[in-house]
């Protein structure tokens, strides 16, 4: 014990305890606002929004510091005031004990109302937590929000969200459990677009940690932002689960746990991430009912314009079957994943899947597209290729649809300038000379500016897949614009009937461009 | 803890908060916790507080271990670590009230604060600001495995000691720790005395390096990783080496980490096997820099010359006002795979 060694210190550090008390009516810490002391009330009535906003403003006043809740429920919505900077803050809103993740697969499990919770049932407005726009670059608020230990609260099928920290700068969740106040398997579908957590939006020192987060029952489980780091995360029955938008830099998630979410993972812009596992939960046989059925799983991952960039190593299990190889992706060329233990992406047949081709998986390698699908793939300077057959219905929606809506397919030809994409055409039945003309756009994977010094050949070959005979080679061909398309051709001389015919198309350089994108709309024609 | 207030009617007699006080605020609640106040320290942002923190941790080690408790507020001085000759071991935590806030960016111009637990020297030689002392264990080292928690470090721009120091430290772990020279890392200048923001402890028998949630600005090496290293949610910005692997036995984990306007985000000096999960970078865009703050601009992201690293990264590539790129630029490195997130493994 370093009790009063000195009583004179003592006395000073009284004193000073004494200027905080006036200063801030708090005992305590001087960096501890407890909510209590401004008014809240932990009934599970009375409105505490006013008497959260005065210890806010508090906390702002002193540059900074803890809200603390005493465990109980309270009603009412905590908003983080404006911090215009120039300096930035951190504020911490942290409650007395650590909530219990309650959520799972079956059974029905009443909440209970220990811990401390903040619940609002508003039907409109702001989030139970939010972060109100600032006054720094692109509106952002100057505040670091901590939020540890907290159990926060909606309603069945909310209309406001959970907790809205977009318009922070940087943020840091740990043990804080965002729910709908419903065991996730009775929630009902989420109809309102709300979000369970929002974090801070791309910014130019953004920063998110989230650490053993638990949300249910939402349209979006977490809209992910900017530089997230996210680990042991829990999401069950949200429509959504975790929701990319576009951002700058990558994000990580170590552990992801989803269960009953109709989309585990949705890519709603372009976003370069990784999930070192993603552990996933689907309904089993007569795991669902009426109000239920909506938490069947549509896809696992969601990614139908092709705006994700990354690695994920998954594991799906089905209710009251066990662990099953059916990772379903809808779009999601430029994601790869791979079943946990197995040596490289996963192999799927058919073409709601991906695989890896092995016939493309070496220099000058060659894959066929499938009559109306789409060919992701790209090499590698050290000579190892891929490919992926993607979902068959995709239609780009970086460019016009042809004026009659023909399908037009993707050779997304990134890198591998002497690996070959084709298809094969109909075979022609009297002998003589054939013209192929086709329609391509050449594009960069990230819809970047056009495409300067960037050029491919058009190629009409017979033979077979492995032993290719060019009959024609357009030679270089260049290509100035994006999301437009031109028109080119070649032609072979005394062609004999019935020779095997193919449609390919080879990279011959890249010029400035880093991933470019044949788009080749589907009106070849061989005459 | 158990907060107990409740709201104070300035109304009642000065006696029951007086004895409240001394109860509850100026004496530690714990055996174990030693507060730096009732040593002497005082949180002004003048008094030298060196000699109040060595008497605190005399105390701690004399009690075989314990907290050092650092109430909000800025401290000057230097926090010396003393050796434990053992051969027991102790743990030595230093815990600031508040969790700093991590003020860094790739754009603008943003001034300290002083808010948090801050400790601060503006001393220009000797030790790191806070620093373990060499032991009497094996090695010289000190059979201390310390934890800083909630702190914030500082120097001042282009500095001439050190952040934090746990070479002789047998172990260590630290969280929610910012380790900055007190000025905005987009307009710190260039570090020209060698200092390192974080150096971990140096190989031993039983080195322990936990890192979560630090962030180290404006030195010539941000953090130093020697042995046994764990660390996830690192950023490190405007150093010359973000991230320097010295020689190690064993290998190191990164998670996530940041790397912005560091010369080189990742310097390999000596043998060291690691895996990076995720390396984010920012290099400054046309534009970004100025005279003085040139020295930013990216000339490696791994910078490892003698060929002496082992491991595997996943990056991701953004040059300011860009976006993301898909160039990595390697000095030497053969040994370490590179790639981008998304790509083949």
């Amino acid at each position: 014990m370093t009790i009063s060694r000195n009583l004179p210190r003592a006395a000073c550090a009284f004193l000073s305890r004494c200027a905080c008390l006036l200063a801030f009516a708090i005992p305590v810490h001087a960096a501890t606002f407890n909510a209590r002391d401004y008014g809240a009330v932990a009934d599970d009535k009375t409105d505490n929004t006013a008497a959260f906003s005065k210890c806010m403003e508090a906390i702002v006043a002193a540059g900074g510091g803890k809200m603390y809740l005493p465990d109980g429920v309270y009603r009412g919505r905590i908003i983080i005031p404006p911090v215009g900077g120039p300096s930035w803050m951190t504020i911490e809103i942290v409650g007395e004990s650590e909530p219990p993740p309650v959520w799972g697969t079956i059974g029905d499990f009443p909440l209970r109302d220990k811990g401390t919770i903040v619940k609002s049932l508003e039907t409109s407005g702001t989030a139970v937590i939010s972060a109100t726009r600032g006054s720094l670059y692109s509106g952002f608020s100057g505040v670091y929000v901590v939020i540890r230990n907290l159990d926060v609260r909606t309603y069945d099928n909310p209309r406001i969200s959970g907790i809205d920290l977009n318009h922070a700068a940087q943020c840091r969740l740990e043990n804080v459990v965002v729910t709908t106040g419903v065991y996730n398997v009775q929630a009902s579908k989420p109809t309102h677009g709300t979000n369970g957590i929002v974090t801070p939006r791309v910014n130019n020192a953004a920063l998110t940690i989230l650490r053993n987060v638990l949300v249910t029952g939402y349209h979006n489980g977490i809209v992910v932002n900017e530089h997230t780091d996210g680990d042991q995360i829990m999401l069950g029955s949200n429509i959504h689960g975790l929701n990319f938008l576009r951002a700058a830099h990558a994000s990580r998630f170590g552990r992801v746990c989803a269960q009953r979410n109709t989309h585990a993972v949705t890519v709603s812009g372009r976003h370069g991430f990784t999930f070192e596992q993603l552990a996933i939960e689907k309904t089993g046989p007569n795991q669902t009912d009426a109000n239920n059925e909506w938490q069947s799983t549509v896809a696992d991952l969601n990614d139908p314009d092709h705006l994700g960039v990354g690695d994920i190593d998954q594991w799906v299990v089905r209710g009251s079957v066990g662990a099953v190889r059916d990772f379903t992706i809808h779009g999601g060329v430029n994601i790869r994943t791979r079943r946990l233990g197995e040596a490289s992406s996963e192999v799927e047949t058919g073409l709601n899947g991906s695989f890896e081709n092995p016939a493309l998986n070496k220099p000058g390698g060659y894959f066929e597209i499938p009559v109306g699908g789409t060919v992701g793939g790209w090499a590698h300077a050290a000579g190892s290729h891929s490919a992926w057959i993607v979902d068959e219905s995709y239609v780009s929606p970086q460019l016009p649809a042809a004026a009659d809506g023909r399908q037009m397919l993707e050779l997304d030809h990134r890198s591998a300038p002497h690996s070959l994409v084709y298809r094969p055409l109909d075979k022609r039945e009297a002998a003589g000379d054939i013209t192929l003309s086709a329609r391509f756009a050449l594009r960069d994977f990230n819809a970047g500016p056009p495409v300067p010094g960037a050029a491919f050949r058009l190629l009409l070959l017979t033979g077979s897949p492995g032993n290719f005979t060019t009959l024609a080679d357009s030679g270089a061909l260049t290509h100035a614009s994006v999301k437009t398309w031109a028109e080119h051709s070649v032609t072979a001389k005394n062609v004999p009937a019935d020779t095997e015919l193919f449609i390919g198309l080879q990279a011959e350089t890249f010029g400035t461009v880093a991933k470019p994108v044949f788009t080749l709309v589907d009106d070849m024609k061989a005459e | 803890m158990k907060h107990t207030s409740r709201p104070i009617h300035l109304t009642l007699s000065l006696l029951l908060p007086v004895i409240a006080c001394l109860l509850t605020c100026a004496s530690p609640l714990r055996a174990a916790t030693f507060n730096a106040r009732d040593y002497g320290a005082v949180a002004d942002d003048k008094t030298d507080n060196t000699a109040a923190f060595s008497k605190c941790m005399e105390a701690i080690v004399a009690a075989g271990g314990g907290k050092m408790y650092l109430p909000d507020g800025v401290y000057r001085g230097r926090i010396i670590i003393p050796p434990v000759g053992g051969p027991s071991w102790m743990t030595i935590e230093i815990v600031g009230e508040s969790e700093p806030t991590p003020v860094f960016g790739t754009i603008g111009s943003f001034p300290p604060y002083n808010k948090g637990t801050i400790v601060k020297s503006l001393e220009t030689s000797g030790a790191a600001v806070i620093s373990a002392t060499k032991g009497t264990l094996y090695s010289g080292f000190s059979g201390v495995y310390v934890v800083i928690r909630n702190l914030d470090v500082r120097t001042y721009d282009n500095p001439q000691i050190g952040g934090i120091d746990l070479n002789y430290a047998a172990q260590c772990r630290l969280e929610n720790v910012v380790v900055t020279t007190g000025v905005y890392n987009v307009q710190a200048s260039e570090p020209t005395h060698g200092t390192a923001g974080l150096v971990t402890p140096a190989n031993n028998n039983a080195a322990l390096t936990i890192l979560r949630n630090v962030l180290v600005t404006g030195y010539d090496t941000g953090i130093l990783v020697r042995e046994h290293t764990d660390a996830d949610n690192i950023v490190v910005a405007s150093n010359i080496h973000g991230i320097k692997f010295s020689h190690a036995n064993h290998a190191s984990r990164f998670g996530r980490i940041g790397t912005y306007r560091n010369t080189h985000h990742v310097t390999v000096e000596g043998k060291h096997g690691f895996l990076i999960k995720q390396m984010n970078t920012e290099q400054p865009g046309e534009g970004q820099t100025t005279p003085q703050t040139a020295w930013q601009t990216l000339v490696s992201d791994v910078n490892d010359p003698g060929n002496l690293g082992t491991g595997d990264i996943s990056y991701w590539v953004v040059i300011g006002g860009v976006g993301a790129v898909n160039t990595f630029t390697k000095n030497g490195g053969t040994g370490i795979h590179a790639r981008r997130i998304g790509s083949a493994p």
